[in-house]
């Protein structure tokens, strides 16, 4: 990609991002827990991934996602540390690349939503918003309600199998 | 390098652990490789994080309900979302509304539930059956069920009464613990 013509490059680049940040972005919500700091989190990562890949040092494809996946870690660090590369990288590749929304999170009908957890058990309908409203691992959520973590563990993923086949459908178990 | 279809899919339930922080650390690193690198399985983990979102905004907009805790009522007003609070005690009432400035509504229903193994809650209101929920979260130590009804429900209440009972249930029968009394009024601006 580095020694490709402008547009060819700019066209790579651009579908590098598209099916990159989406996953970046997954990266981002999981350690920062915030749409912004991840979607700071997109923004930073891929720039310094194409800077990679423009200066000819990321040249096997094989070894992308694990570069990505060290880029995360460092950066996730750094955000939680206030740093601020991004403004540096945004002036070398913010108008070159069409990514306004590459990291959109996926929509789908609230009040399907809103039906679906009516019609959770009590204690399933507990589990999955105490679970989700700050995400909080078993063990806190299981204190607080009088269950093991253990239990909540499975009344979780019961739970939230349950809401994934009612929102997306029963074709979406997997 | 960042294939869509994938031949060693992560199972639904691994990623559920996953979003919670629930796998060892040598785990989650070869999820968190796996998921950068595999488009079929990011996805799948992409509808996990929009249902979260979906139910943090139902809970932001007053459409949720469930008998939730005292510490997630705090971690409610901690994220900026406006409370009005009525705490009853057993066999108690209270006159009650919603103003438009509440985000959220809770009811704490003290209780003794020393000994209760199974504990249902009844709502009675206007002229149709109970409505019974049965098997319903509590911790015994707290000696309150904390409840979170919609707001957006309430806001379509008439002037009416409702009934909250709390029932105990083990293998010799069911006993009354307490009824709760609510008497709603409907926010009247000009009123």
């Amino acid at each position: 990609m580095s020694d490709a013509a402008p547009d060819v490059r700019r066209a790579a680049e651009t579908e590098l991002y598209r099916r990159l940040a989406p996953r970046v972005r997954l990266y981002g919500l999981r350690h920062l827990r915030d749409e912004h700091a991840a979607a700071d989190l997109v923004q930073q990562v891929l720039m310094m991934t194409l800077e990679r890949i423009r200066a000819g040092k990321l040249r096997e494809p094989d070894r992308l996602a694990s570069y990505v996946f060290g880029m995360c870690r460092m950066v996730v660090l750094e955000i939680r540390r206030g740093g601020a590369r991004r403004e540096r990288l945004l002036q070398t590749f913010g108008e070159d690349l069409e990514m306004a929304d590459a990291a959109a999170p996926p929509r789908f009908d609230q009040e399907r939503l809103q039906h679906c957890m009516d019609n959770l058990p009590e204690r399933e309908r507990a589990v999955v918003l105490m679970s989700f409203f700050d995400e909080k691992p078993s063990a806190e959520v299981a204190g607080a309600l009088g269950l093991s973590a253990g239990n909540v563990r499975v009344i979780r993923h019961r739970a939230i199998e349950r809401l994934r086949d009612c929102v997306m459908g029963e074709g979406a178990r997997t | 390098m960042i294939a869509h279809a994938c031949n060693t899919p992560i199972a639904f339930s691994t990623l559920v652990d996953y979003w919670f922080g629930e796998l060892d650390e040598a785990e989650e690193a070869r999820i968190e490789e796996h998921l950068l690198g595999c488009g079929g399985c990011a996805e799948r983990l992409e509808e996990l994080a929009a249902i979260a979102s979906g139910v943090r905004a139902l809970v932001r907009e007053g459409s949720a309900h469930a008998v939730v805790s005292a510490a997630f009522v705090e971690r409610l007003v901690e994220n900026g979302l406006r409370l009005r609070e009525y705490r009853l005690p057993p066999n108690g009432s209270v006159n009650c509304t919603i103003l438009p400035d509440d985000d959220i509504v809770v009811t704490r229903l003290a209780a003794s539930l020393q000994g209760v193994q199974r504990l249902d809650l009844v709502l009675q209101g206007g002229e149709g059956e109970p409505n019974r929920i049965q098997n319903i979260p509590f911790d015994a130590a707290d000696k309150e069920v904390v409840v979170l009804p919609s707001a957006k429900r309430l806001r379509t209440l008439p002037k009416c009464k409702q009934i909250i009972q709390l029932v105990a249930v083990d293998a010799g029968g069911e006993r009354v613990i307490a009824d709760y009394t609510f008497n709603h009024t409907p926010f009247a601006p000009h009123g």
